[in-house]
């Protein structure tokens, strides 16, 4: 992510492992070929992606992951009840608790 | 010829070492740049390094980081600093200027268009830090069609082999980093210096100088007495911060610190 002249852009992720304003170029090709269709998710749904797996499953994900499950869940509904979504929980949350705990008020 | 080609000719001809300043375009404000550029000359100075400003500047220390910031408060952009160096060669000819930077700018704007403009402004060299020669390829071939000269670095650590590639695309100078780390950094140590030269000198003609530490008249003048050339960046920079405020008592302050620098290596 760069401006117009080329300097590199401020970020904000709520995941600090996504806070980052490149990619590799894995990901740069496979977009430029259309292979992989990219996708956003605010922080807002990745909060709630993140409570929901927790909750109902009893498994916490990296923020990192829980981006693709906020975006999951958007895709679920558009879905027929046969069809199937495969998630990559690429990092578990204990590591997040901390900024969770900040942003629900709660001191650990 | 181009003229960087030309000034080590001649200095080479009289016995001397190139004095080779280097600032931030932009830095306070892009109006001075200009003004500094010709102080410079005044001082001594055989090639300018005119560094354009980056967000992520990521082989400067703390001076130039510090520079580019104050520069991109200003919006300074790659087209502005090219109009510095057309401003620049209204008056000055012959002082070859050299752009160092980083890659981003330069293919943001496209490199063919980048080319035309730093050939049409005057500029005599590129020297782009995040450019390795295995990627020079891509842009090596638009310089040189407008006798624009390629300028690498080459580090301690850099091996042998690595250093061949790189001399075999460099053009103008080498430019050899005297430290591990990052600009601004701790003192040059001359007798390590001469000591990676001197393979160097068998694998090019081209002039060896030595950037990064470099601070004072007395390691200018050491490091001269091993190399063809002397680079000092953060040693300027650093004034120029401290008068930030005042930018009118900025060209004598550059021309205090070169010009000792330039007695010294002449001595």
């Amino acid at each position: 992510m760069s401006d117009e002249g080329g300097q590199v852009s401020d970020t904000h992720s709520i995941s600090a492992g996504l806070d980052y304003p490149g990619v590799g170029p894995e990901h740069a090709l496979w977009k430029d070929v259309g292979r992989v269709n990219y996708v956003a998710a605010d922080d807002d749904a990745v909060l709630e992606a993140f409570r929901e797996l927790t909750h109902v499953e009893g498994i916490m994900p990296a923020l990192e992951s829980a981006h693709a499950l906020a975006h999951a869940r958007v895709l679920a509904p558009q879905m027929r009840p046969d069809q199937h979504i495969v998630v990559n929980l690429s990092g578990r949350g204990d590591k997040d608790i901390l900024t969770v705990a900040k942003l629900d008020g709660i001191e650990l | 010829m181009n003229r960087i080609d030309q000034r080590f000719a001649a200095l080479k001809a009289q016995g001397r070492r190139a004095l080779i300043p280097y600032i931030t375009a932009g830095d306070p404000a892009p109006e001075h740049t200009v003004g500094f550029m010709h102080a410079l000359v005044r001082a001594g100075a055989d090639v300018i390094e005119l560094g354009v400003p980056f967000s992520d500047p990521m082989a400067d220390g703390p001076v130039i980081q510090k520079a580019c910031e104050r520069a991109l408060v200003h919006g300074v952009r790659l087209t502005d600093l090219i109009e510095m160096v057309r401003e620049f060669r209204r008056d000055d000819a012959e002082t070859p200027v050299v752009l160092m930077g980083y890659l981003n700018p330069v293919e943001r704007m496209g490199l063919e268009a980048f080319a035309d403009a730093a050939r049409d402004a005057g500029i005599d060299g590129v020297l782009l830090v995040d450019m390795p020669p295995e990627e020079a390829d891509l842009m090596g071939p638009a310089l040189k069609a407008r006798g624009l000269a390629s300028i690498f670095l080459v580090a301690p650590t850099t091996s042998r082999a690595r250093a061949a590639t790189i001399c075999a695309h460099g053009e103008g100078y080498l430019y050899y980093v005297s430290l591990k780390g990052v600009t601004g950094g701790a003192s040059v140590d001359a007798a390590d210096v001469a000591e990676h030269l001197a393979p160097l000198r068998e694998m090019t003609e081209l002039p060896l100088c030595v950037g990064f530490g470099i601070r004072d008249g007395a390691s200018a003048a050491e490091v001269g007495r091993v190399a063809d050339g002397v680079i000092v960046g953060s040693a300027l920079v650093s004034r120029i911060a401290e008068h930030a405020e005042r930018p009118e008592a900025i060209p004598a302050e550059l021309e205090a610190v070169l010009g000792e620098m330039r007695q010294a290596l002449d001595a």
